[in-house]
């Protein structure tokens, strides 16, 4: 039985457009697999019918994890089994603290019923030292989730849950759009220790700056929802300098397709 | 209040509009004045509707129906006079005044009310003033009047039964010079009631006023909270709840004018729309001229939850001088789209396990639910 999540020739329609055409790879633990490609390549509809998001349709093909079919289950259970996804522009939602959503979270995972109550003094705890760690106040866990935040607390907030619910597998999709150079360190340093700890990470990206900070396993680039080329970090390079419109090419020869 | 005061309101009534202005070229009223205007000619109620288990169990100091009820306990904190046959001490609505036809209204109809008065200088302790409702018109009007450095809390109840009738409700206030005063408001009006009322509160030098209100209309409730930052260095903290059940509707208005130089108000709302509601949650921050220095925040944030729900969220900012600290305004209307769906349903949580957790967090932002220990089921009377 495979470890990890394993994406198996994924073809995928989203209101009736074909998006991806057969996508597999795989996401093992302790390791950060990076997906780029350009604007409209399939990136996010990838990450989306991962967590099973409602309108995009498989077509063809599985999601696995830990060797389990997940594709019959709707998105809480599969957040429930250890999926975890940072949206790039998450909703605002008033009424709802970060911390009402974190117990909340918290409890499902355990188990339990009753979504409000705080079943260990321990959880406040370790919420206000990740936040500190993520470089976000203790405050930021009273305010409601994403109700004015800037650009780079919404991304920190999403981190922040990411380490809070330790999921097995975290999906980011773009962590790093609309970061400073400090704020894109952080997330580095983030992925690094999640790493680290022994999740599977996969990182839509749609640059490679990131990869100064923290080097991917595996580099995946979709183009027109195919898989152009899949290999190291020395793919993120390539992106680098020789653009998306280059890598298009090469594979369009390489396979004779028309795309 | 002489009589020829009172006929002169009658003839206001007749002049007045309910409004001078539309308010929007395609929402001409957040209120539906129509709800109002036919239930203008019932009687007085002659019966008094029973206060729900959530307000009785605040312990009720003075209690406003048909007639006033004052324990003793009120008594021995502060001084209460019962103004409904006699004169007070202040002239019922010389803090609100009269320019429109409700105003007009209740000025000539409203027919219980009382006069509190908390000594300066003094801890008054936790005052619970309950108004309720009645088969028929009910008019109610409350005056409190906060001495130079008091201390205390106040609890005002404003409960509408189940009746097609009308009530009228006006509180004003007055925060005296470096008084420090708690104000909590619970209203609960049933689906049948229609309800106008008004709180109208000045704050003195110094004055800090912390608001909290947690608001569920009837029929029709326009609700105007307006809070007067005349004294220098005056504060204002104020914040509200507002939920629209299934089939009511609400016209809640928050305001902060700074007329005192060095004041400070934040004024902030929060509403969730169920089925078939309707709320039009608006607030105005403005500083006058003569409010140099002063900081001003507005903020309102509504969410739309159930089907054929309608909300509004209207901050409104004016800034009449060049000396300002802070002014700042923020607001969203959060239809339940997919999105937000998806995104609490990728944490873990079912759609009806969300809603559930954002109508009570909606419920207890304001800080009244857990103030006066009310639970979400309380809020949902018909």
């Amino acid at each position: 039985m495979g470890e990890g999540l394993e994406v198996i020739d994924l073809h995928v329609n989203v209101h009736g457009k074909k998006v991806l055409r057969g996508v597999s790879l795989n996401v093992d633990y302790g390791t950060i697999h990076a997906i780029m490609g350009p604007n409209g390549s399939g990136k996010s509809t990838l990450a989306y019918t991962i967590m099973g998001r409602e309108g995009y349709e498989v077509e063809k093909g599985d999601i696995r994890l830990d060797g389990e079919s997940i594709l019959d289950l709707p998105t809480e259970e599969r957040a429930l089994k250890g999926l975890f996804m940072a949206l790039q522009d998450p909703p605002q939602v008033p009424g709802v603290r970060i911390s009402t959503l974190m117990i909340a979270a918290l409890n499902k995972r355990a188990g339990s019923n009753d979504l409000t109550r705080i079943r260990d003094p321990k959880i406040v705890r370790r919420l206000y030292q990740l936040a500190e760690e993520l470089g976000l106040t203790r405050e930021i866990l009273q305010r409601e989730v994403n109700v004015g935040f800037s650009g780079g607390e919404k991304k920190r907030s999403e981190l922040l849950q990411a380490l809070v619910l330790d999921p097995k597998i975290v999906i980011l999709d773009e962590p790093d759009s609309g970061l400073d150079v400090d704020g894109v360190k952080k997330v580095s340093e983030f992925l690094t220790d999640l790493k680290a700890r022994g999740k599977g990470i996969l990182l839509i990206t749609h640059y490679a700056r990131m990869f100064k900070y923290v080097k991917p396993d595996i580099v995946t680039v979709l183009i027109d929802g195919r898989i152009a080329v899949q290999g190291g970090p020395e793919i993120a390079d390539l992106v680098e300098e020789k653009g998306y419109a280059y890598i298009r090419k090469a594979y369009l020869r390489s396979t004779g397709s028309t795309i | 209040m002489s009589l020829a005061a009172r006929d002169q309101y009658r003839e206001y009534i007749e002049r007045l509009p309910f409004q001078y202005l539309a308010d929007t070229p395609t929402v001409r009223y957040y209120t539906d004045w129509s709800v109002f205007e036919k239930r203008m000619d019932i009687g007085y109620a002659y019966t008094q509707h029973k206060l729900p288990d959530a307000m009785i169990r605040q312990g009720v100091d003075i209690l406003l129906g048909t007639t006033a009820k004052i324990s003793d306990n009120a008594s021995s904190r502060v001084e209460v006079l019962d103004i409904s046959r006699g004169s007070a001490p202040m002239e019922p609505m010389s803090l609100v005044g009269v320019s429109t036809k409700m105003q007009a209204y209740h000025a000539y109809m409203w027919n219980t009310g009382v006069y509190i008065r908390a000594a300066p200088n003094k801890d008054f302790g936790r005052i619970v003033v309950a108004s309720t409702s009645g088969d028929g018109y009910m008019g109610h009007h409350i005056i409190l009047d906060i001495g130079d450095n008091a201390r205390g809390s106040i609890v005002l109840l404003d409960y509408a039964g189940d009746y097609d009738g009308l009530k009228t409700l006006v509180i004003e206030v007055i925060a005296g010079e470096g008084s420090k005063v708690d104000i909590d408001t619970l209203t609960i009006h049933h689906k049948k009631h229609a309800v106008y009322k008004t709180m109208y509160t000045v704050l003195r030098d110094r004055a800090a006023i912390t608001g909290r209100s947690l608001n569920t209309g009837g029929a029709m409730t326009r609700y105007e909270e307006t809070y007067i930052l005349e004294g220098r260095e005056s504060m204002l903290q104020a914040r509200s709840s507002n939920i629209a059940r299934p089939g009511t509707r609400t016209d809640y208005l928050l305001n902060s004018i700074h007329k005192g130089e060095k004041s400070n108000g934040f004024i902030s709302a929060r509403g969730v729309v169920l089925t078939k509601g309707y709320l039009a949650q608006r607030g105005l921050a403005r500083i006058d001229k003569e409010a140099s220095w002063s900081s001003s925040e507005v903020e309102s944030h509504v969410a739309i939850l159930g089907d054929d729900g309608r909300g509004y969220a209207i901050p409104m900012l004016e800034i009449h001088t060049g000396d300002v600290v802070k002014a700042n305004h923020e607001a969203s209307v959060t239809t339940m789209l997919e999105e937000h769906v998806f995104y609490m349903r990728s944490r873990g949580l079912k759609r009806e396990e969300f809603e559930k957790l954002m109508i009570t967090g909606i419920i207890e932002y304001s800080g009244t639910a857990s103030s006066l220990n009310i639970d979400p089921e309380d809020l949902f009377i018909d």
